[in-house]
């Protein structure tokens, strides 16, 4: 498993409580919890497109059509969602109950956008970075 | 009752109109109301496929269906300008395709990709706004005799009370920071459709060729070629 996936994935598993955090807390909390979730989200957004690139330039190396399809499809996708997610964490309206409930929908595509991404877009990026091996040194590192 | 052209959408993104598209009347979760009305609109047309379609900003939501194919179940929504039912709220009025390929003024990308031959949508309102269509949907052409239109228009006015209801337990609350908070909110649930076809298809649930056959149908959202 490498590093970036290693970064990601804690990306991930971070989302993911600040997601569960939302659904569970107080009218008080909420502010805090939506302002660290959209922080959570900006480097996300970055590194996935390090990721989306390394593993666009493997799929390539290795001519694989289907790869690539896969790889344009989910980044497009997941940067519909996340942009979108990201928006409405922008602009969350102002009433307790409202939010909560438009949230769900925010959280349920933030879910499924990242189990996606790993059971999709991971493996790619793995076989990418393991036929770079020899020239593994020259890849572009994630930057937190 | 007839074919209409395609005038006058500029109704579609009326504020009023969309405002009323949140809360429990735009959700993924099923209704067993709206299910129970669709699978009667499905009996009583002999049509496969019905369905509440709820014509958003950007797509059509499919609120309840039944006879869908695989990826539209998934991704409950098509482009709002590839979708019949943008007229039945445009002009408020019943639209009746007997057979789409005479009627070359409708979008073809719904016909040519899911092979729509007739068409009968009956509008469905809530709070005073034209906000969807009660629509059944056949890949054979088609023609509903009186009977089964009358009942297919009081499944209608059923369907526009059940969703009525559901507004009332939402209220929407006037000003310039909700609208805001609203417009945000309604990207995130039109873009869902993209998130729950990528799950579906990485679950093994979805063939790449209905992944993409979907997103096809999803293409202003999801700004891929068609």
């Amino acid at each position: 498993m490498s590093m970036h996936i290693e970064l990601l994935q804690a990306e991930h598993r971070q989302v993911r409580e600040l997601l569960g955090e939302c659904e569970c807390c107080t009218a008080e909390e909420l502010p805090g919890v939506l302002r660290r979730l959209r922080l959570a989200l900006e480097p996300l957004l970055r590194h996935e497109e390090v990721l989306y690139e390394e593993a666009l330039q493997g799929c390539r190396r290795r001519a694989d059509a289907y790869g690539m399809a896969l790889l344009n499809i989910f980044r497009t996708s997941t940067s519909v969602v996340l942009g979108a997610a990201e928006g409405f964490l922008q602009s969350p309206g102002t009433l307790f109950e409202q939010t909560k409930q438009r949230l769900r929908a925010v959280a349920d595509s933030l879910r499924s956008a990242l189990e996606a991404e790993e059971r999709v877009v991971f493996p790619l990026y793995e076989k990418a970075r393991q036929s770079q091996a020899p020239n593994a040194g020259m890849s572009r590192e994630v930057v937190r | 009752m007839s074919a209409q052209q395609p005038e006058g959408l500029v109704v579609l993104d009326d504020s009023r109109r969309l405002r009323v598209l949140d809360g429990a009347v735009l959700d993924r979760r099923p209704d067993a109301r709206l299910q129970e009305l669709v699978a009667q609109a499905a009996e009583v047309s002999g049509f496969p496929i019905a369905l509440v379609s709820l014509v958003t900003r950007q797509v059509q939501f499919f609120r309840a269906q039944v006879g869908l194919p695989p990826d539209l179940q998934v991704a409950r929504a098509t482009d709002r300008d590839k979708s019949f039912c943008q007229f039945v709220v445009a002009h408020n009025r019943p639209l009746v395709v007997e057979d789409s390929w005479r009627e070359p003024w409708l979008p073809r990308d719904l016909i040519e990709r899911y092979g729509i031959r007739a068409y009968v949508g009956f509008p469905v309102s809530v709070l005073g706004q034209t906000v969807g269509s009660l629509c059944v949907i056949d890949v054979q052409p088609r023609r509903l005799g009186e009977v089964a239109l009358e009942q297919l228009r009081g499944l209608a006015q059923a369907v526009s009370a059940r969703l009525e209801e559901l507004a009332r337990t939402w209220a929407l609350v006037p000003g310039a920071e909700e609208d805001q908070a609203h417009q945000a909110w309604l990207a995130v649930a039109e873009a869902q459709s993209l998130a729950s076809l990528g799950e579906q298809f990485a679950r093994g649930r979805l063939s790449l060729e209905e992944l993409q056959r979907a997103l096809g149908a999803l293409c202003t959202l999801s700004g891929r070629p068609g």
